[in-house]
């Protein structure tokens, strides 16, 4: 079995540790024996997503995330339909913010998103920053996420819209209504980093089992890994999102 | 009158701090002074030859690199210790210049000032010449965007009177950017040369700050320290008034219109690059060749910055670790003819950066089957644990102890002669020195020249 994973804009979105996420996928399958490929889509590289079984966007800083916003928008219709048929999708930060349907910058003006998830993000003048943990529910579990948020942006979710989870400590897509990511068939955006899953293996196999589902229609489930050092990061960065609250 | 009170009870308090031990009153001295006469610090800079050194990675070596120099050539100097450079700290290192009765002993003060604050400290100060370190992604939950530092940065030292001259890294694109800005002063650009590209690794400045275009590496040094081009608008590296050259044999040359070569006391092409701003500063106030190399010759880090530390009878080298690059130019410098030994110590305190993503983008993977153990430490020692089990080390290799004295134990109970290493984000670096200052083993940092 093999997995190809596609980097959306690696060189550019890549801002601290995301890189960790792309380790994560690609460890966690290849102890199953899983073969996993990355590549990497570039600004103004053509991309084919029916080869794709996971697709990962990053986040970056303002700057860059203008400069390929435009390139973005150019895959959102391929990315809308990848995302329909099932396909699995991790949007971090910028790439959560741009995969909503706008963001509004402190003068009022809009920078369209691809319109994937209902949501929008409004500029803010305070930076949620700090450690997070949310109760996620995915599939049919209940889990907690650890991570560590940093952005300007206040997201709201369109009213039908799924959360990835309910915010523990910290302040989550707005700092009010405690919700955080988002959730949409097979996508998930947040603003979790940390990075997001080598602290959250289960989301990481949760991504993996989906993504293998999909490809291989007699896929069951993955063996369990030893998760024992990650649980034990897991619950010392719970503790110090909890003494932050 | 208030100014010399000002300096005689900082100078006390200073004193007394260090009497009970606790740290070297780098902070309080100048908090005081500053509750005292709130001017203190403009007047105090104004009254010595201040030089300021700023960025992100390379400030607390550069100025000891700078304060060697004039000390070679007989001048007076005082400078920041400990790598604290917010406006308290700052201070202190002004006073530091003054006796306890408010004499002056000191003619130059070299003082590190932390990047994300500067724009609102150097009002404060009368410098007569800057240095500009590097910008790297550093501590983000702290500071934000590069191009937006380096422009805020760009726009406080643009109101600096003319004659202050301002030392550019012609090899760091964000760096050179701010030249644009600053027409008025007098801009001189250090740079340094290599024969090959170093390991493709994390960059941060990958697009031109004019136009936005990709830049095109001539030369990777490390990092994005480069020579570049953007092929679009023709913005590029300026040729540099003094160049350090990295020659065979762990050789290196200054290379301007008085070329000499050398041997740097410091290991690493980051260390050129600092070497390259402190001779470039010796140059703008008139030192000899012969100084500039004999103190680059002679030269001893700060603690944490790669010095080696006696221990009884052994001896490892401890480095601060910040950043992703920082970390990766250290692990570039292991030795690996026997298999080393390594402590890492992690902390996620406000000075350290509290969110440590910063760890997968360190190339730990280049590490491993290269290394007999590792014993991780601090308050994320198991996120460091993390990173290493997705690196593929051998669990057997490895040992975690959050609690860095235990830590410590463990490591120096762990080597007789191996090479030993011992990487620690900013706190951890301190108690460390803490714990091996009760052992002895390293003099109280006010005692360091």
């Amino acid at each position: 079995m093999k997995l190809i994973i596609f980097h959306m804009y690696s060189q550019v979105m890549n801002l601290y540790g995301d890189r960790g996420n792309l380790i994560a996928l690609k460890k966690r399958a290849s102890w199953r024996g899983i073969g996993v490929e990355v590549r990497d889509v570039g600004l103004g590289e053509p991309a084919d997503f029916s080869d794709c079984d996971i697709l990962f966007v990053g986040g970056g800083q303002d700057r860059e995330q203008e400069i390929i916003y435009r390139d973005l928008l150019g895959h959102g219709p391929a990315i809308k339909k990848y995302v329909d048929c099932g396909g699995v999708l991790l949007a971090v930060c910028g790439g959560y913010q741009l995969l909503g349907k706008y963001y509004q910058f402190v003068d009022n003006t809009r920078l369209k998103g691809v319109g994937l998830f209902d949501l929008r993000t409004i500029a803010s003048g305070r930076r949620a920053i700090g450690n997070i943990a949310i109760r996620a529910d995915i599939g049919n579990q209940n889990i907690d996420l650890v991570g560590f948020e940093n952005h300007g942006g206040k997201t709201l979710l369109g009213d039908g819209a799924k959360p990835l989870g309910k915010v523990i400590y910290g302040q989550g897509n707005n700092g009010k209504d405690q919700t955080e990511g988002i959730i949409y068939k097979n996508a998930i955006g947040t603003y979790l980093h940390g990075s997001l899953l080598p602290k959250n293996p289960q989301l990481a196999d949760y991504l993996i089992t989906n993504a293998l589902k999909r490809k291989y229609h007699d896929f069951k489930a993955l063996s369990p890994l030893a998760d024992k050092i990650e649980m034990t990061a897991r619950q010392i960065a719970f503790q110090i999102a909890k003494k932050e609250s | 009158m208030r100014r010399v009170l000002a300096i005689i009870l900082a100078n006390f308090a200073i004193t007394i701090s260090r009497m009970f031990s606790r740290g070297s009153g780098s902070v309080i001295g100048g908090a005081i002074a500053r509750m005292i006469n709130p001017k203190i610090t403009k007047d105090l800079s104004r009254d010595l030859k201040t030089i300021v050194i700023t960025g992100t990675n390379g400030k607390t070596t550069s100025v000891r690199l700078i304060a060697q120099i004039l000390k070679a050539d007989g001048r007076k100097v005082v400078f920041s210790h400990l790598g604290a450079n917010m406006i308290n700290a700052v201070t202190s290192v002004l006073l530091s210049a003054y006796d306890i009765l408010g004499r002056k002993k000191a003619d130059y003060a070299i003082i590190e000032v932390d990047e994300g604050t500067i724009y609102k400290v150097i009002g404060e100060l009368q410098p007569i010449m800057i240095g500009l370190t590097n910008f790297f992604r550093d501590q983000l939950d702290r500071y934000g965007e590069i191009d937006v530092i380096a422009k805020k940065i760009a726009d406080s030292l643009s109101r600096l009177p003319a004659r202050t001259v301002i030392l550019i890294n012609a090899n760091d694109p964000a760096v050179v950017y701010m030249a644009d800005f600053l027409k008025e002063q007098t801009v001189k650009y250090y740079g340094i040369r290599s024969k090959s590209d170093g390991p493709e690794q994390t960059s941060d400045s990958t697009y031109c700050l004019r136009c936005g275009n990709r830049l095109k590496f001539l030369r990777r040094h490390y990092s994005h320290i480069s020579d570049f081009i953007c092929l679009k608008c023709g913005y590029k590296t300026p040729k540099p008034d003094l160049a350090i050259a990295e020659m065979a044999n762990d050789q290196a040359e200054i290379i301007d219109h008085n070329s000499a070569k050398f041997k740097l006391a410091l290991p690493g092409r980051h260390n050129l690059s600092n070497a390259a701003l402190a001779a470039l500063a010796g140059r703008c106030l008139g030192i000899s060749n012969k100084n500039i190399i004999r103190a680059l010759t002679n030269f001893k880090p700060a603690f944490g910055r790669g010095e080696i530390i006696k221990a009884g009878n052994q001896s490892f080298q401890l480095q601060l670790v910040k950043n992703p690059t920082s970390f990766n130019q250290a692990l570039n410098g292991l030795n690996f003819w026997q298999k080393p030994v390594l402590l890492i110590a992690i902390n996620d305190n406000y000075p350290d950066g509290r969110d440590i993503s910063w760890l997968w983008d360190v190339d730990f993977e280049a590490l491993n089957n290269k290394v007999q153990k590792i014993i991780l430490s601090g308050t994320r020692g198991w996120d460091m644990a993390v990173r290493l089990k997705y690196a593929e080390f051998k669990p057997s290799d490895i040992t975690i102890s959050t609690n860095i004295n235990t830590a410590l134990d463990q490591f120096l109970a762990g080597f007789k002669s191996e090479p030993a290493y011992v990487f620690s984000t900013y706190t951890a670096t301190l108690a460390i020195r803490e714990n091996l200052r009760k052992k002895g083993a390293v003099a109280p940092i006010w005692e360091l020249e």
